[in-house]
C-alpha cells in the first residue's frame, strides 16, 4: 500500500503476479508445512478445499481453547454465568476493537453476521412503524447483495414501507472507478426518480460475496454521504483477517463481519461495530433478560446458549501469530497466493479472471471454459456436486448470466472484454493457509478433462 | 447400584465437591450425549459444505420425528426445533407485533401473562408486542398455593373480572407456564387453556421450557396454539435445543427472528439454517432421547424417579428447618419450592441474590432462592429495587436430577441452619 488515495484504506494489494512469500513475515514453508498439518487435521483427507471463503475453517488450538470454555460451562454453569462469561465476552470485544481501530463500547460480539443483519433490518422496520420514517423512503443495496442480507431487509424494512432500490454492481469489472461511477450514476437516477424520497440508509459488501471483488466503500461512503444518504451499513462478511479494518476511516454508521470465515474463530462468532449515537436504539432480535441494558448487555445474552465460540475470538486472533508476523503479512500471503492460483487456472483455461487482481482479497473469481456448459444456476449447482463427489474438490460454482424475464434473453455484463460474453460461468476459489498449490492443478486438470467432454459433444 | 455407575461416569464433568442442585436452570448433559455431539461437529468441521445440505436435513428431521412421538403430535411438521425457549417466544412475538403494525389488531388489544412469568418472556413480549400498541392484562398467580383448584378459581374470577371491566378489548394472546419457573409449580394447564377458550381469548402461548422430561407433554390434549420446551433442561440434550409445537394454521405466517436464505419457506425451512451456526446440539437429541430409555426404560420412570426424590429432599429440609413447602407436592414436578427460615433475614430479590451467591462461594452450594418481586414494574422498567421490605416467605428452589445424592441436600441443609444460626 502506499499514500494514493486510491488504494489507501479500500485494497492493501497491488497487482501481484508471483507467489513469493516475504521472507521474515511468515513460518518458513516446512515449519508451516508441519503446523497446518497439525492445525487442520480435521479436514476430510483427499479433499481440495477450495472454498474457505464459505464456512471458514477452525484451527485445533482454536478449537481447543473452545474446548476449555465448554467445560467450564459444563462443570458448573450458574457459577459460569455470573461473572466470567461477562468478562470472557468483554476481553473478546476487547481485542476486536483493538484490531478496527475502534473504542471497545462500540463493538458488540454475536453469533454471526445473519443475526446483525436482522438487527439493523429491524431497527429499520421500527423506524417505519413509528414513524421516524415515512412510507416509501428509500434504501439503497446492491443487486449482488448476499442473499440472507436481502432477505431480512425484505422481511422486516420492505414490509413496514421501505421503497428497496439496487445498484447493479458491473461483473465482469475492470476498476474501483468503474464500480464508483456505477454506484453515482444509480444515486443520480433515484434522486431524479424519486425526489421527495430520503435515502435512509445504504447497505452494502465491504467483499462482495458472489461475485466476489473489493468494494472501496471510503469513497462509496463519502459518495452516498454527498448524495443525502442518512446511514450507511456494510456487510463486511469477509472483512476482517483479509483487509485493514479502521472503523474511523470508513466512516459507516455499521460494520459487521464474521470472525469464523477468515480470522479462525469456530462457528460461530461475529462482530458488529456501531457508530455511539445508535447503540441505544438498536436490540438484538432474540430477546432476552438484558432487553433494554444496552446492546452490548443484549449481545451477551441471548437466552442459554454456547457461547465458547465467541469466547475463543481473543485465541483465534492470537492464532496468527503462530506462523505469521502479524495480520497483514498472513492476509497478504493469501492475496498472493489466489492471485497467483486464479492467473494459473486463468491461463490454462484460457479465460480471465472476474475481476483485477488489486480488488481481490484471499478470493478469486475464474471464468470458465464455455465448453463447460453451464447455462443456469442449477447448472452451476451440479456441477459444484460433480467436482466434488467425482474430483473431490470443493469449490464454489458461479452462473453469471442474467435472465431477462421478460425476452428470455441472457446477458453476462462483459465491459473488460468487449462484446464477447462466452464465458458465463466462474468458480471462486478462495486460499487460505492451509491450501497448496496442488489442491489448485487438480481444480485446472477437472475442469480441462469436462471441458474436453464438451467440446467432443459439440 | 447401576445409576451410580453411570452417573459417575455420565456426569463425570460436574465440578467436584459441590451440591449441584440447580438442573432447572441449565440442565447437564451426559458424556455419551456430548460424544455423540462431537461426532456430529466432527462431520461438520470435516467438511462443511457438504454436510449442511443433506446430513444436516436428516439429522434435523430424525430428532424432529422422535420429538413427535415423545409429545404426542400429530405431524411432524408442527415441530421445529430452535436454539431455546427464549427464541420461541419470539417467533410468536413477532407475529403478534406485525399484526398490530399491520392493522389486524387494534391499539390496546391485549395480551394476557402471569406476573410469575418467566422475566426473559415478558422482555420479549415488551420489546415486540407492548411497544407495537399491545395492552398488558396482569394476572397475579397465588403463592404459596394449595391446589390446582385455588389457582383456576382465582384464573377465573381474573378473566370474569376482566370481560366485566374491559368488555371492549380483545385478549389476542394468552402467555401461560405449563411449569412456572419461579416459584416453580406445575400449573393445571389443560383446564387454563380451556378456561382461555371460553373467555374468548384467541390465541394461547405455552411456555413449557422445563417441561418436557419433567410432567407428561401431551400437545394434542393441551390444544394451546404454540407449545415451546427447552430440551437440554430435563431432557439430557446438549446446550441448547428447544422445540416448538404450533397449530399448523400457524405455521405459514410465523418466522425466525432471524431472517436468512429460507426466509418465506415456512418456519419449519426458516428454522433449518438461521446462518452459519454449530447445529450439532439439535443433531444430537435422539442420542439425549436414547440415554433417557436407556437409563429408565422409558420417559415416564425418570420424571417419575426425580418426582420421588426431590418431593422426599423436600420434605426433608422443611422437617429440617421447621418450614413448609410453597405448594403440595403433586404441583411438583422435579423442582420442589420449599420455604427458608426467617432468620435468613431474606426481604427482597437482591437479599435472595446475595444469599444464593454465598451459598455458592462459602457453601459450594448451588440452589436458586426466590422473593417475590412486583411484576408489572418488570415490563415497563428494566432496574426495577424492591424498596418495600414486606414480610413474605423466601425459598429455595431445589431441583433432582439423576446425578443427585442425598449428601448434596444434607450441605444445603446444614448451610442454611449455619447461615440461620448466625442471626441468633
Amino acid at each position: 500500500t502506499g499514500d494514493d488515495d486510491a488504494n489507501k484504506g479500500e485494497s492493501a494489494f497491488s497487482e501481484e503476479g508471483d507467489a513469493v512469500d516475504d521472507q521474515g513475515s511468515l513460518l518458513p514453508e516446512t515449519a508451516r508445512d508441519h503446523l497446518i498439518a497439525r492445525e487442520f487435521s480435521h479436514h476430510l483427507p483427499g479433499m481440495a478445499r477450495l472454498n474457505n471463503g464459505s464456512y471458514g475453517s477452525c484451527p485445533r488450538t482454536v478449537l481447543e481453547v473452545q474446548a476449555s470454555w465448554s467445560q467450564r460451562w459444563l462443570e458448573q454453569p450458574d457459577k459460569f454465568y455470573f461473572g466470567p462469561l461477562e468478562e470472557g465476552l468483554l476481553v473478546a470485544r476487547t481485542e476486536i476493537a483493538r484490531l478496527i481501530h475502534a473504542p471497545v463500547e462500540e463493538v458488540v460480539v454475536l453469533e454471526n453476521v445473519t443475526a446483525a443483519a436482522s438487527m439493523i433490518a429491524l431497527d429499520v422496520m421500527w423506524a417505519f412503524a413509528e414513524g421516524r420514517f415515512k412510507q416509501g423512503d428509500s434504501i439503497l443495496m446492491l443487486n449482488c447483495a448476499y442473499g440472507a442480507v436481502k432477505k431480512a431487509f425484505k422481511a422486516y424494512a420492505t414490509r413496514a414501507g421501505a421503497n428497496i432500490f439496487e445498484v447493479t454492481v458491473p461483473f465482469p469489472v475492470s476498476s474501483s472507478e468503474q464500480i464508483l461511477q456505477t454506484f453515482e450514476e444509480t444515486l443520480v437516477r433515484e434522486k431524479h426518480n424519486n425526489p421527495t424520497q430520503q435515502i435512509r440508509l445504504a447497505v452494502f459488501d465491504h467483499i462482495v460475496s458472489m461475485p466476489t471483488m473489493i468494494l472501496p466503500i471510503s469513497k462509496l461512503v463519502k459518495l452516498c454521504h454527498s448524495y443525502g444518504v442518512e446511514q450507511i451499513f456494510i456487510d463486511g462478511a469477509h472483512g476482517i483477517g483479509n483487509l485493514n479494518l479502521d472503523m474511523q476511516e470508513i466512516g459507516a454508521d455499521y460494520y459487521m463481519s464474521n470472525v469464523h470465515k477468515w480470522m479462525f474463530a469456530p462457528s460461530t462468532a461475529a462482530f458488529l461495530h456501531c457508530q455511539p449515537q445508535h447503540l441505544s436504539r438498536l436490540h438484538h432480535p432474540i430477546v432476552s433478560h438484558n432487553y433494554g441494558s444496552g446492546l452490548a448487555a443484549e449481545c451477551a445474552w441471548m437466552g442459554t446458549r454456547d457461547y465458547s465460540a465467541v469466547l475463543s475470538i481473543p485465541a483465534a486472533i492470537q492464532f496468527v501469530k503462530t506462523f505469521a508476523k502479524d495480520i497483514e503479512a498472513y492476509s497478504i500471503y493469501n492475496h498472493k497466493q489466489v492471485v497467483a492460483m486464479a492467473k494459473m487456472l486463468a491461463s490454462a483455461w484460457g479465460t480471465h479472471l472476474g475481476t483485477p487482481p488489486e480488488l481481490c482479497a484471499a478470493m478469486a473469481m475464474v471464468g470458465l471454459p464455455p465448453s463447460i456448459n453451464i447455462h443456469s444456476q442449477v447448472d452451476a449447482l451440479h456441477m459444484r456436486r460433480r467436482l466434488r463427489q467425482e474430483f473431490k474438490l470443493e469449490v464454489y460454482v458461479y452462473y453469471a448470466g442474467t435472465l431477462n424475464l421478460e425476452t428470455g434473453a441472457v446477458t453476462v455484463c462483459d465491459i473488460q472484454l468487449g462484446s464477447q460474453s462466452d464465458i458465463v460461468a466462474y468458480v471462486r476459489i478462495s486460499h487460505q493457509i492451509y491450501n497448496r498449490p496442488e489442491e489448485y492443478h487438480a481444480l485446472r486438470d477437472a475442469i480441462l478433462s469436462i471441458a474436453q467432454e464438451g467440446m467432443l459433444l459439440h | 447400584m447401576e445409576l451410580q455407575a453411570v452417573v459417575a461416569r455420565e456426569f463425570s464433568h460436574h465440578e467436584p465437591g459441590v451440591a449441584r442442585l440447580n438442573n432447572g436452570s441449565f440442565g447437564s448433559p451426559p458424556q455419551c450425549v456430548l460424544s455423540n455431539q462431537t461426532m456430529w461437529a466432527q462431520q461438520w468441521l470435516q467438511h462443511p459444505d457438504a454436510f449442511c445440505w443433506e446430513p444436516l436435513e436428516k439429522g434435523f428431521a430424525a430428532a424432529r420425528q422422535q420429538l413427535a412421538d415423545l409429545i404426542h403430535s400429530p405431524n411432524v411438521n408442527e415441530i421445529v426445533l430452535l436454539e431455546n425457549a427464549t427464541t420461541g417466544a419470539g417467533v410468536v412475538a413477532l407475529d403478534v407485533m406485525w399484526s398490530f403494525l399491520e392493522r389486524r389488531y387494534e391499539k390496546g388489544d391485549s395480551i394476557l401473562m402471569f406476573n410469575s412469568a418467566y422475566g426473559a418472556i415478558k422482555k420479549v413480549l415488551k420489546g415486540y408486542c407492548f411497544r407495537a400498541g399491545a395492552r398488558l392484562f396482569e394476572y397475579k398467580m397465588p403463592f404459596p398455593v394449595s391446589s390446582n383448584q385455588e389457582i383456576l378459581q382465582s384464573f377465573e374470577d381474573a378473566l370474569r373480572r376482566e370481560k366485566k371491566e374491559n368488555p371492549s378489548k380483545v385478549i389476542r394472546l394468552a402467555v401461560i407456564d405449563h411449569i412456572v419457573s419461579m416459584p416453580s409449580i406445575i400449573l393445571p394447564i389443560r383446564e387454563l387453556v380451556q378456561l382461555c377458550r371460553a373467555y374468548g381469548v384467541e390465541q394461547i402461548y405455552v411456555d413449557a421450557a422445563h417441561a418436557i422430561g419433567n410432567v407428561d407433554v401431551n400437545v394434542q390434549e393441551i390444544d394451546a396454539d404454540y407449545y415451546v420446551s427447552n430440551l437440554h433442561k430435563w431432557l439430557f440434550a446438549p446446550p441448547v435445543v428447544a422445540f416448538f409445537h404450533c397449530k399448523p394454521q400457524h405455521l405459514s405466517q410465523l418466522h425466525h427472528p432471524l431472517v436468512s436464505h429460507n426466509y418465506g419457506l415456512g418456519l419449519v425451512g426458516e428454522s433449518y439454517w438461521v446462518g452459519t451456526r454449530d447445529y450439532s446440539a439439535f443433531l444430537a437429541v435422539p442420542a439425549a432421547i436414547k440415554f433417557v430409555n436407556d437409563t429408565a426404560g422409558d420417559i415416564k420412570s425418570y420424571r417419575d424417579y426425580n418426582h420421588r426424590k426431590v418431593v422426599e429432599m423436600a420434605q426433608m429440609l422443611v422437617s429440617a428447618w421447621g418450614t413448609h413447602l410453597g405448594a403440595p407436592p403433586e404441583l411438583f414436578g422435579s423442582m420442589a419450592m420449599v420455604g427458608l427460615p426467617a432468620s435468613l433475614n431474606i426481604h427482597s430479590p437482591e437479599d435472595a441474590l446475595r444469599m444464593r451467591t454465598r451459598l455458592r462461594t462459602e457453601f459450594q452450594v448451588e440452589v436458586p432462592l426466590y422473593y417475590p418481586a412486583e411484576g408489572v414494574d418488570e415490563i415497563f422498567s428494566d432496574h426495577r429495587h424492591s424498596t418495600t421490605k414486606t414480610s413474605s416467605v423466601a425459598y429455595a428452589r431445589i431441583s433432582h436430577q439423576i446425578y443427585n445424592k442425598l449428601e448434596e441436600y444434607y450441605m444445603l441443609r446444614d448451610a442454611v441452619q449455619a447461615i440461620a444460626a448466625e442471626s441468633t
